[in-house]
């Protein structure tokens, strides 16, 4: 299979599967652009990625490589969190910091997979949680006036679950 | 000693600001190393500047890196020069060095990190180099050279930017009584001086400043502290970081490419050291403070965009909550985006007049209240909905959760906008139509009871020349209402009606012929002197319908005929009733199918649990008459049919119904195995569900 080289902000560079790195629609909107020859030895450098997250990335890419593209995203259709893999959910048990990086990686790198996979793990972070429980989780100081808070909880009393 | 000198802290490599256990790693390193003396201290820092980018080595015993490796060789292919620098200090007679790089353009290099900003090439990566204080061996002094030191003499010199320390609070950090209280006091009250002169010193910076003869000096001061102030337990790390922290955040914009100088300008003397510990420490932080600050705009809008991309799994409740949380998240929850489709299920509303000011206040277009959680108080919550939503005229599309007919009608009235109405779980048993003609600009119509449903006249539809999509099921008396209306409807594509029992004869001409636009046609419930034949007349004739869905329906004898006729149906549907000739009723399906096999891309086969239980017992009775007997195809699902069983696999014509009649008890497996191979483009299946949820059945929720 052909490889590809990536190399990390931080300089350190990756063989990866050329289908692999394609999984990442700008690395594959990238390489048809410049129409890589696959045979040609290439080092694609992603600024924006260091190489823990990168090495990361490459670990779930790798392991859904086979995976059949996400569906688009369809409007009448519930979006839900409950259907994250047991592998994707080891996957993602790692500090917040982390969680956040490889969003912003999945982001930079076009991988829907990934970045619906990682945003469904913090919506969990956040469902079913009181505000300040919100705020506890996720380090956010309550900036609200109290007349403001006040108004906020009003606005929003007519819903709540169970 | 004693003039302000800038100790030089290794830079560490951008992977070691994420990977968090080797942080604390790194952490308990240092700790443990306030013991040595300082001429160990330099290969320390160094060790500390590679380490942790190297996750798998151990980081106390750093082994030796290979330095013959040829891929050190690889930069001066491209133009660097490495610099080795011996010194020795009157403390110390051992020979240290440190070890330079400089880049093709003469710029010089200390550390990886400085190295990385310089490595924006495909060619070398930070491992080529090698800050080992070794030579690579290579004699050419214009790749690879090495010096003495001409040290301590330009101390003063690079000492005065920085402001000369008061050595009295110097004395006062470093001993170890006072060490804890002090350090955060005068952290606390030089911050703000130190935070303005460390900005301007910065400003003032020049790369060249940092000579290693600076660094000379810096060592011996820290040799000293270094013994004085022995262990810094960790929790000073933290206070130093706090501190340490704002000051980056308050300089970060100047500092740009080295925000530890930062630390280092402003802290003096003996501080320096401890500094040193602590900055290392918290390098990673800090160095992620900078990195976050040079883009601040973009991550601020990396961080909207991600809490707008999380907050769309958010339910309508968890979406309210999350806007509790502080000013912007207020802000992101109200994004119309995530408003546009409300679905309240497992919600509970405690006020329709609250619910219909935030559908208001955010432009929803789409609620969705099907099995919303409704209060146990009954049908007295629905006049307040009735009355709250008529002021959201956003609204587009509403699908009703139990509710009684009243609440369709009403909307009819208050919401007149709607291009979608979904009421498929009408509580009442009579709905009264003649407001609908106010919808202008619906096109889909759906209404269903949970139990019977009389309407006693459907001519106000005649008006709805919009209407595109129209379900109109489990009503009862439908045969009795005049059905020429929808004749009329003729931009409809999608219709559903049932219960067609007792339809008159020219339905399929008058009727469902006059509809050239329809695709989809759905017919529930057809028995007795249902017209099905005349219907299916129809049907084969229409040009545009690809897909028929024929609910309990009974499929009598010439039905295999009929729908074989049908080769404009794609995607088809049957359900047959399984009241008495259930036998023939499968032949008739079985061998009209495989008329179209050519035609169809989907078909469902709707068996029902109550046919398959009645083979079974009948299969039972068999064995008991005649014991000797095979069971036929062993235990499962069976369903009886007609021989002889029509099959055009293999190239077989379908035989007519022999004389006497028999049947074939026929498992299910073989019953798709012989599907499959006879209608090797479609896609089958067999669907096994009880007689009531028959209804629920649609071609679009199986295949």
């Amino acid at each position: 299979m052909p490889k590809i080289k990536l190399q990390s902000s931080d300089g350190e560079t990756f063989d990866v599967d050329v289908e692999i790195a394609k999984c990442s629609v700008t690395i594959k909107t990238m390489l048809e652009d410049l129409g890589m020859d696959d045979e040609e030895e290439e080092v694609v450098p992603l600024p924006n990625v260091n190489s823990a997250i990168l090495r990361k990335v490459l670990q779930w890419a790798t392991f859904h490589k086979d995976d059949p593209p996400p569906p688009e995203d369809d409007e009448n259709k519930e979006k839900r969190t409950d259907d994250i893999s047991s592998w994707d959910a080891d996957f993602l048990k790692v500090d917040q910091g982390t969680l956040f990086e490889l969003i912003l990686a999945a982001n930079y790198l076009d991988i829907k997979g990934l970045l619906d996979v990682t945003c469904k793990t913090v919506a969990n972070m956040i469902k079913g949680k009181a505000p300040e429980e919100i705020r506890k989780t996720f380090n956010i100081k309550n900036d609200f006036t109290a007349s403001e808070e006040d108004q906020v909880r009003k606005e929003n009393e007519w819903c709540e679950e169970k | 000693m004693g003039k302000g000198k800038r100790a030089r802290i290794p830079n560490k490599r951008y992977s070691d600001i994420v990977l968090s256990p080797n942080r604390r790693g790194f952490k308990a390193t240092f700790d443990n190393t306030t013991d040595l003396d300082g001429g160990s201290k330099s290969d320390l820092l160094e060790n500390a500047s590679s380490g942790p980018s190297l996750p798998k080595r151990n980081r106390n015993s750093f082994p030796k890196e290979n330095i013959q490796d040829p891929k050190y060789f690889k930069p001066f292919k491209f133009g660097w020069r490495r610099e080795l620098v011996w010194r020795s200090t009157p403390s110390d007679t051992r020979k240290k060095g440190s070890i330079y790089y400089y880049t093709p353009t003469g710029k010089k290099v200390r550390t990886f990190r400085e190295l990385s900003d310089h490595l924006t090439g495909k060619n070398l990566t930070l491992d080529n180099f090698s800050f080992s204080k070794e030579l690579l061996g290579i004699d050419d002094p214009l790749k690879e050279l090495s010096r003495e030191s001409n040290c301590d003499k330009s101390d003063s010199g690079s000492g005065s930017e920085s402001p000369p320390p008061s050595s009295k609070k110097a004395k006062k950090v470093v001993s170890p009584k006072s060490y804890d209280s002090d350090t955060s006091k005068s952290d606390a009250k030089s911050s703000t001086s130190n935070r303005r002169r460390a900005a301007s010193s910065i400003l003032n910076q020049t790369s060249e400043q940092s000579e290693p003869e600076a660094e000379t000096s810096t060592r011996k001061g820290g040799k000293m502290s270094l013994r004085k102030g022995r262990a810094p337990p960790a929790k000073k790390s933290r206070l130093a970081k706090n501190e340490e922290a704002n000051e980056i955040e308050t300089s970060a914009s100047a500092v740009r490419s080295s925000p530890r100088k930062t630390r280092t300008s402003q802290r003096s003397g003996n501080l320096k050291v401890t500094s040193i510990t602590n900055t290392n420490a918290n390098g990673p932080d800090e160095k992620h403070e900078a990195k976050f600050m040079e883009n601040y705009m973009q991550n601020i809008s990396f961080g909207y965009n991600t809490l707008l991309h999380v907050f769309q799994y958010l339910k309508v409740q968890d979406l309210l909550r999350a806007g509790c949380v502080c000013s912007m998240w207020r802000d992101i929850a109200g994004s119309p985006m995530l408003w546009r489709t409300i679905r309240m299920k497992n919600s509970q509303v405690h006020s329709f007049v609250g619910l219909a000011n935030a559908l208001k206040k955010h432009g929803t277009v789409h609620l969705d209240l099907r099995k919303m959680l409704l209060p146990s108080t009954g049908d007295d919550i629905w006049p307040e909905f009735s009355k709250a939503i008529t002021g959201v005229d956003t609204l587009r599309k509403i699908e009703l959760c139990r509710c009684p007919a009243s609440v369709v009608e009403e909307l009819t009235k208050s919401n007149p906008h709607l291009e979608v109405i979904n009421a498929v779980t009408i509580k009442c048993e009579s709905l009264n139509l003649d407001s609908f003609n106010a919808l202008k600009c619906v096109k889909e119509l759906r209404l269903k009871s949970t139990c019977g449903l009389s309407i006693k006249s459907i001519d106000s539809l005649r008006e709805l020349k919009t209407l595109k999509i129209l379900s109109l099921t489990s009503v009862t008396d439908l045969h009795k209402l005049d059905l020429s209306v929808l004749a009329e409807l003729v931009n409809l594509e999608w219709l559903d009606l049932g219960e067609c029992t007792d339809f008159p004869k020219n339905f399929g001409s008058d009727i469902l012929l006059k509809l050239n636009r329809l695709e989809k046609l759905r017919l529930e419930k057809g028995q007795g002197s249902c017209h099905t034949f005349e219907i299916l007349e129809a049907v084969k004739d229409m040009e545009r319908l690809e897909q028929l869905e024929l609910v309990n329906f009974d499929v009598k004898t010439g039905f295999d005929k009929a729908i074989g006729l049908c080769t404009n149906i794609k995607k088809l549907m049957i359900i047959p009733t399984y009241i008495s000739q259930s036998a023939t009723t499968n032949n008739m399906v079985l061998s009209g199918v495989l008329q179209l096999h050519e035609s169809l891309s989907h078909f469902v086969w709707g068996v029902t649990l109550e046919l398959l239980r009645v083979t079974e017992l009948f299969v039972d009775q068999c064995e008991d008459s005649n014991k000797n007997e095979k069971k036929p195809g062993g235990n499962g699902d069976c369903i009886p049919v007609l021989k002889p069983v029509p099959d055009i696999s293999n190239g077989r014509s379908i035989q007519a119904a022999s004389n006497p009649p028999q049947v074939e008890i026929l498992p299910l497996p073989n019953l798709q195995k012989l599907l499959l191979n006879s209608l090797p483009t479609t896609r089958v299946k067999i669907l096994k569900i009880p007689f009531h949820a028959t209804w629920r059945q649609t071609l679009s929720d199986t295949v």
